[in-house]
């Protein structure tokens, strides 16, 4: 208060919370729609991230082809453009899909490739004698992989899993360019409303660092009911 | 007494080293082998081409009426009825004692979870090891988490058909 | 294909041209007060390193398209006119100081503590230490993130489409609305991207394996 205070009679701009804040159910609004996307996103995208991640891993040499030339184009080209070019080329083939909905499959498949190499990393860390032991008491490679290979190697790469799912919130405020109604075009249009800008996004800004905080403390409690070795023991695998 | 371990002049490089050379023996039905020799001399190699886990360049195995080194080979029976127990012990870390136990009866027999349990314990109890069910591997002493994998040795024993052998410092072959 | 002519495609590569200046635009910028950001939180006193760890995490909280608004809208209410551009400029560059600080930071404090014995042995000052043994040093490990980071950064500037500055993305927007071939379009932006960033990414990935093979 002290420093916006001193702010007001420095600057030529008198601060105006007042205006923005009078939008506060449209803010959460939008807030919970960009907690749904994130959700929605993370979960499909982790689901999609770990097949791909076994396709590159133990799959054919074709498949980890496939995988692999999916994860370059999608680390090597902006979020923004993938966005534009499922929502608007989705539409131009004939497929008429909703704002959330092209919002949700860009980002599920943006985050699905950066999801791939993190796990595919925590899978080529399974030390060899682990498979070989699951192998001797008559596991299927099926099994093997679902019982002996993935558990320990998602409960390695958690961290990184989990801050690349808080970036994907962050990053789900490029979907108010095709008008999905989350919180930052909440912003943009209160801020075209009130002309009160830059307190309308310091406001925006707070909320998005209260939903990292949020979704760090999701992640957290998922990881106790998940890992319950980690629970127990407090040691890392 | 029949033999169930027939080795025949088996004969092993990796790359351009010699592992094994016309190495041949046979292990009778009920007897225990310990397999002696320098570090570098090729005895974990052997046990290893008996399950299969590498091949052998010429040669012929048969264990416990499987083929080993012929065509036809069902894989997944032989490991059924082969148990090793390795020098690192190989127990699964994210999982507890008896899940290690149970792991193998649930997937690979389809034993129901009440069942499984009730045999893991009974081995459990047979190496002593009953009040540790609920601990990790990495809580647990070496020389305990050797009896864990004795256990589920014991474990795969309760299955039809089972050939028992033990791959340590000193081998140990065994079968019922 | 018809409806692109070569003026469409002189605007697009244009747009690449902004693209790839302001991404440099970022990265000096960027650089430098991630720079003082490193040796602010390596080496400060405890007060500058609290200030700084608390700089990294909330620009890092909070999404580049919430700090361009703020900083094209904000920047005037400063006394600053400022062109898209200089937004973007400044905007990104705040963004980009927040991860090569973190990153450097990371780097400087890898570089074994017995090289900066060894050299406070040597009667070194504190920043003949830094110059001359710690930052040589530090710039080898680095070398592989920062590249790979400027794929980032380079992304980061279709961002600056929100505010209004033509870059690669923004183009291929503006040609959308006259040819309405969206499609074709932005795969040809996306292809575009591909080749500015694919390349840097392949680097950083052989600049991490060459500076491990010689580690060893």
């Amino acid at each position: 208060m002290l420093l916006l205070s001193a702010a007001n009679t420095t600057l030529n701009y008198a601060f105006d919370f007042s205006a923005p804040l009078a939008y506060a159910p449209d803010l959460l609004a939008g807030a919970w729609t960009t907690l749904t996307l994130s959700l929605a996103s993370t979960f499909f995208g982790f689901l999609l991230g770990v097949l791909c991640a076994i396709a590159n891993t133990k799959g054919t040499r074709w498949m980890a082809r496939c995988a692999g030339a999916y994860i370059e184009v999608i680390r090597n080209t902006p979020l923004l453009v993938q966005v534009f070019i499922v929502y608007f080329g989705l539409s131009s083939l004939g497929w008429q899909v909703g704002a959330f909905t092209a919002a949700t499959v860009a980002l599920v498949v943006n985050v699905g490739a950066y999801t791939s190499e993190i796990v595919r990393a925590g899978i080529e860390s399974i030390p060899k004698g682990q498979l070989e032991a699951a192998e001797c008491i008559g596991l299927s490679r099926w099994q093997t992989l679902l019982h002996v290979v993935l558990p320990p190697a998602i409960e390695r790469v958690y961290p990184a899993l989990t801050s690349q799912y808080v970036l994907l919130m962050l990053a789900s405020s490029i979907c108010s360019q095709i008008s999905a109604e989350e919180l930052t075009a909440v912003a943009n249009r209160i801020q075209s409303d009130t002309y009160r800008s830059v307190e309308t996004y310091l406001i925006v800004a707070v909320a998005y660092l209260l939903m990292s905080l949020l979704m760090r403390g999701l992640f957290w409690l998922l990881a106790r009911l998940a890992f319950p070795r980690r629970r127990r023991l407090g040691t890392p695998l | 007494m029949s033999p169930i371990v027939e080795i025949d002049n088996i004969s092993k490089c990796f790359g351009s080293t010699r592992v094994l050379e016309g190495v041949s023996f046979t292990v009778r039905k009920g007897s225990v082998v310990a397999i002696i020799g320098q570090s570098g001399s090729g005895k974990s190699t052997a046990l290893r081409c008996i399950d299969r886990l590498e091949t052998v360049d010429s040669g012929h195995i048969k264990v416990c009426g499987h083929d080993v080194t012929g065509p036809g080979l069902d894989l997944h029976q032989l490991r059924r009825d082969v148990g090793i127990v390795f020098q690192s012990y190989n127990l699964f870390p994210h999982l507890t004692v008896l899940q290690n136990i149970m792991l193998a009866p649930r997937l690979v027999q389809k034993a129901r979870k009440p069942q499984a349990h009730e045999t893991a314990m009974a081995v459990l109890n047979q190496v002593g090891l009953a009040d540790k069910a609920d601990h990790y591997p990495s809580q647990l002493s070496g020389g305990q988490q050797q009896r864990v994998a004795h256990a589920q040795l014991v474990q795969q024993l309760a299955a039809p058909r089972a050939l028992r052998r033990q791959i340590n410092e000193i081998g140990h072959g065994g079968c019922h | 294909m018809g409806f692109l002519n070569a003026a469409h495609l002189r605007f697009l590569f244009d747009g690449l041209l902004w693209t790839v200046g302001l991404s440099l635009l970022a990265f000096v910028g960027g650089g430098l007060l991630g720079f003082a950001v490193a040796l602010g939180s390596s080496y400060g006193p405890r007060g500058s390193r609290l200030l700084v760890s608390l700089y990294i995490k909330l620009i890092q909280g909070t999404p580049l398209l919430v700090l361009l608004p703020l900083a094209y809208f904000g920047l005037p209410a400063l006394g600053l006119d400022v062109a898209p551009l200089a937004a973007a400029a400044m905007a990104l560059s705040i963004y980009v100081s927040a991860y090569l600080g973190e990153i450097w930071r990371g780097c400087i404090e890898s570089v074994p503590r017995t090289q900066a014995e060894a050299a406070e042995c040597l009667a070194l000052r504190w920043h003949q230490r830094v110059w001359h043994v710690i930052l040589p040093q530090a710039i080898k490990i680095a070398t592989p993130p920062t590249v790979g980071f400027m794929v980032q950064i380079v992304k980061n500037t279709s961002l600056a489409s929100a505010i209004g500055f033509v870059e690669l993305a923004r183009a291929g927007q503006i040609i959308n609305n006259s040819t309405f071939e969206p499609f074709v379009i932005f795969v040809i932006v996306a292809a575009l991207y591909f080749v500015l960033c694919y390349p840097l990414s392949v680097l950083s990935r052989r600049l991490e394996r060459k500076f491990h093979v010689a580690h060893r």
